[in-house]
């Protein structure tokens, strides 16, 4: 389970700022985890409580629609250790046992045509997955190693890599199961030997 | 709207191995504009350079129509389509001239012969050279260029005669991570600023992030990418926010 005291610890770090600022902050960054706004106040109520993080009036932060001045969050050194021990924890990989594995376990042969078109639309999903991680004018690899680069630009250039190398893992899955039910399905007159598929 | 720069429309190929039938391509539909780069993903044997061979109009699809700039390629006569290929399309020759002794400027200089004096031809391959960033490999044998070098001077090679149309089977094959990137890089710059049109087939998903658009591959069918309903981002933006830029 993501700890999103954490995450919202973690945003502090990145950056101090006030209540509104890192939900949005949150938002942008971090959509797919789903916060609702209301969490974000929670865990910066329980974060200062557990004196991880400290709020000061800034005169440069503005003022609220009330007219009030803006608690900004700044992290407490106890904050910056916790932060650090939660960063080396190690956290969960998932062994992914997913619906479609049910899906393909319970079918039989009558169904394998809905099994093709199941592995089909999950295939166009990952294509889609892939096009959202398509970047304009991301940094290269070279850009990525160097120190004066910012790290919060790097480090999503690196999380989209993983994420294009477990689809590419999950599309190959797919295709591989659509090949082999096809094969299963055809007449055995007509299947090629196995050592003439090559085009 | 302008038309496509390449539209397959319901494309089929099918090669015979003896008493059997491989389907190649299954009514394969794509259309690729100016400007675009689009990449490709298939496996190994997915038919990925036959694609990029029938969409270049190098081999005739059994079915289905192949246009370029709206003209089918299969009604083009010889003598055009041959005009075609030396004037508009071109073909990443990733593994290089026939003789490995010639030079990289000699390679890059080939297309052109013929059609323009030598000098001029040499200053058109120079200034590709060094628009691929490969200006200092243009006295160096084919043979004596490392993969990284090879993979730019084939890629200059295809670009010399400023085609509309670049199709790159695998350019990245073999090459580290980084060289990987820059190749990447250029063809992304190539569709961008030289509104070149770009198709590139690649067996590795990472290849293709820098890519306009994607599509996959296998048992013949071309599949686009299809948000299943009800889908929200996954993906952890830039601290700018310029992925949805």
């Amino acid at each position: 389970m993501l700890s999103t005291k954490h995450v919202v610890l973690g945003l502090v770090i990145e950056r101090p700022g006030y209540g509104y600022e890192l939900q949005q902050r949150l938002d942008r960054r971090f959509a797919f985890l789903g916060l609702s706004d209301r969490a974000v106040y929670r865990m910066l109520d329980r974060l200062q409580r557990d004196g991880l993080i400290e709020p000061a009036y800034e005169k440069q932060a503005g003022r609220t629609s009330r007219g009030a001045p803006r608690l900004v969050y700044t992290a407490t050194p106890a904050g910056h250790d916790e932060f650090g021990r939660w960063i080396a924890e190690p956290c969960e990989i998932a062994v992914v046992r997913e619906e479609v594995h049910v899906k393909v376990v319970l079918s039989q042969a009558p169904n394998f045509p809905r099994v093709i078109e199941l592995t089909e639309k999950l295939e166009q999903a990952c294509l889609a997955a892939m096009r959202e991680l398509q970047q304009a004018s991301a940094p290269s690899l070279e850009e990525l190693a160097d120190p004066a680069f910012p790290w919060e630009t790097a480090a999503v250039v690196l999380v989209d890599d993983a994420e294009a190398a477990r689809l590419q893992s999950y599309i190959d899955w797919l295709q591989r199961v659509r090949t082999i039910v096809r094969r299963r399905m055809e007449p055995p007159a007509r299947r090629p030997r196995m050592d003439a598929t090559s085009p | 709207m302008t038309p496509p720069l390449l539209s397959l429309e319901a494309v089929s190929k099918t090669y015979r191995r003896g008493p059997y039938e491989l389907h190649v391509l299954r009514e394969v539909s794509l259309e690729l504009f100016a400007g675009e780069f689009i990449a490709v993903y298939g496996q190994r044997s997915a038919g990925k350079t036959t694609l990029l061979k029938v969409a270049g109009g190098f081999e005739a699809p059994d079915a289905g129509c192949v246009r370029f700039q709206g003209r089918d390629l299969a009604s083009a006569t010889r003598r055009r389509l041959a005009g075609i290929y030396r004037a508009q399309i071109g073909w990443v020759r990733r593994f290089g001239p026939e003789s490995r002794e010639l030079r990289a400027l000699d390679f890059v200089k080939l297309p052109l012969l013929g059609a323009h004096r030598l000098e001029e031809a040499e200053r058109r391959s120079l200034a590709a050279l060094a628009r691929v960033g490969a200006e200092d490999c243009a006295l160096e044998t084919w043979a004596n260029l490392a993969d990284a070098e090879r993979a730019l001077v084939a890629i200059a090679h295809a670009l010399v005669r400023e085609p509309a149309l670049l199709l790159a089977d695998d350019p990245t094959a073999g090459l580290d991570v980084l060289e990987r990137e820059r190749i990447l890089a250029l063809l992304r710059r190539t569709a961008d600023k030289a509104g070149v049109g770009v198709l590139m087939v690649v067996p590795e998903l990472p290849a293709m992030l820098r890519a306009h658009d994607v599509r996959s591959l296998s048992d013949g069918r071309l599949l686009a990418p299809e948000p299943p309903p009800g889908s929200r981002a996954t993906v952890i933006d830039f601290p700018g926010g310029e992925r949805s830029a």
